[in-house]
């Protein structure tokens, strides 16, 4: 009985009607929500500290229709895909070689894994010194610090290509160069989207910081103006659409996965 | 087509960790011939045919494909392994396809058609579109034997092709293969651990004693193969069987005393 139930617990198996994953999926995100109604509602906290949901909304609808909101996220946004497509197309292929080859993982695995540890916000005078207040530092400073996680991350996926596979390909003809290119990076496909999937969060994370420094518009930006106003319901606004998108993002990385590699799902 | 093994031998590791793994191996496999080297797990018989495929280094010796001595994998000898060598991301017509286009040797119809001739061969004309993992093992081995040919190898290497399968698909594959062999003029090298089933298909079998391996018995076994399942039963085959299951025996009873610090 006892591990029948556990089995129940620990497996999907729970989870096969899509009614009640539906259910918990919404009550994940229904619960707070009603509860910060009720919190606001029944006033036990300042509003200067907890705007009601009705004020974020109209927070929201203002800046949008001011056209602030739009020029806010654009540019947030851009600085995301920017940065994060720096880090993508050095750190990706990196991964991959490093994976296949020992001698590139040799030279390269211990200067990233060393790296990686330096909080990528710390980079932030240096990159302000070297490349000016526009958008060069805030895209690079995105880009380091989630160019090492894609690296290892892709690395370790291309240790899960089946050594049979590899082989095989070397007694049909293929040569290392295909191995790599055709086989290695093809397998690891599902891994890589996911690894950019999960990555995209950091990225997501550093915006704010980058916009810290010297931003005329941007998400994040918006967010440090209103803390010097002591307009929450504006943060809370701010908070909201980053979440929001960072969520239609992760979303739309899991549909590209079920698109491309419909044999891995 | 001669295929050509001279005094091969493997060692892995170094200085006192050293572990000789093969010794001495002589082999001729000609063309058209089915050869079987058979020895328990630990004899080195798939470290026999990874050097063979070009996939491990001997240590000692040569290994020669027509004169010219085998450096590394080609396309001249086609590998099966036992399992997980499909390419799960292309469906069972691509992955025929796969070698002839890693070759750029062969002209799309070529590819086209050599695809067609192979999944029929091995009897999948009508599944072409489906994907690996929609597949049964025995479909999947049968499919990577027919992405081996399609490669135009001229040696087919087989290493335990069928030990992941259910017994009876067991029958069913071996039955397959040596009709294979019979109608195409292929030339195939199978490493094994079962006994029948060596005996059973190949012309040529060659024993492999453990620790290190090497060829303890070489014998043709001649049997009138027309009925593969009653053959497996008929008290010739039986008698041969176990002969040399015993002879088998007597020689790992040998090597199991200790040879010093070798």
């Amino acid at each position: 009985m006892i591990t029948h139930a556990i089995r129940r617990w620990f497996s999907s198996e729970v989870l096969r009607s899509s009614a009640w994953r539906l259910g918990l999926h919404g009550t994940s995100l229904l619960l707070p929500l009603l509860l910060w109604l009720a919190v606001s509602h029944a006033q036990v906290v300042d509003p200067a500290f907890l705007p009601s949901p009705a004020q974020v909304i109209d927070s929201l609808w203002s800046m949008a229709s001011s056209g602030i909101l739009l020029a806010d996220a654009s540019a947030s946004v851009r600085r995301v895909m920017l940065g994060f497509l720096l880090a993508a197309v050095v750190g990706v292929p990196l991964g991959i070689l490093m994976g296949a080859f020992a001698t590139i993982r040799a030279l390269l695995e211990p200067l990233s894994g060393f790296l990686r540890y330096m909080p990528a916000a710390a980079f932030t005078p240096l990159l302000i010194i070297y490349l000016g207040i526009d958008e060069a530092p805030k895209i690079v400073l995105i880009a380091i610090g989630t160019v090492f996680f894609n690296m290892l991350m892709v690395m370790d996926a291309v240790k899960f290509v089946p050594r049979e596979l590899i082989e095989t390909t070397l007694t049909l003809g293929g040569s290392r160069r295909q191995v790599v290119a055709q086989v290695i990076t093809r397998y690891t496909l599902p891994s890589i989207i996911d690894t950019l999937r999960i990555n995209m969060a950091t990225s997501w994370n550093l915006l704010v910081v980058a916009e810290l420094l010297a931003a005329e518009v941007g998400l994040g930006k918006r967010i440090q103006l209103a803390q010097r106003f002591f307009r929450t319901e504006q943060i809370f606004a701010d908070l909201l659409v980053l979440g929001l998108m960072g969520f239609a993002i992760d979303l739309a990385f899991r549909l590209l996965l079920r698109l491309t590699c419909r044999w891995a799902v | 087509m001669e295929f050509n093994v001279q005094s091969l031998s493997k060692t892995f590791g170094e200085g006192r960790h050293a572990r000789l793994v093969l010794q001495n191996i002589n082999l001729r496999v000609r063309s058209g011939e089915f050869t079987a080297i058979v020895g328990r797990s630990g004899s080195g018989k798939s470290t026999l045919l990874r050097c063979l495929a070009g996939l491990e280094r001997p240590s000692r010796g040569v290994i020669r494909m027509d004169g010219q001595p085998v450096t590394g994998p080609g396309p001249d000898r086609g590998l099966v392994f036992q399992n997980y060598s499909l390419y799960p991301w292309l469906n069972l017509a691509q992955n025929v396809a796969f070698g002839m286009e890693l070759q750029g040797r062969f002209s799309r119809r070529d590819i086209r058609e050599r695809t067609a001739y192979f999944l029929d061969v091995v009897g999948l004309g009508d599944r072409r579109k489906l994907l690996p993992r929609e597949c049964s093992g025995g479909m999947q081995q049968r499919v990577a034997i027919a992405r081996a040919l399609a490669a135009d190898p001229k040696v087919l290497l087989l290493d335990e092709p069928f030990g992941a399968l259910d017994l009876h698909i067991r029958a069913t594959m071996q039955e397959f293969l040596y009709r294979l062999w019979e109608r195409t003029c292929l030339t195939a090298i199978l490493i094994t651990h079962d006994l029948e089933e060596a005996l059973l298909l190949a012309q040529q079998v060659h024993v492999l004693a453990p620790n290190p391996g090497r060829i303890s018995h070489t014998l043709a076994p001649n049997f009138d193969r027309q009925d593969l399942d009653n053959l497996r039963f008929s008290p010739s085959f039986l008698q041969q069987r176990r002969g040399l299951a015993m002879a088998m025996e007597s020689v790992e009873s040998c090597s199991d005393v200790p040879q010093g610090a070798s």
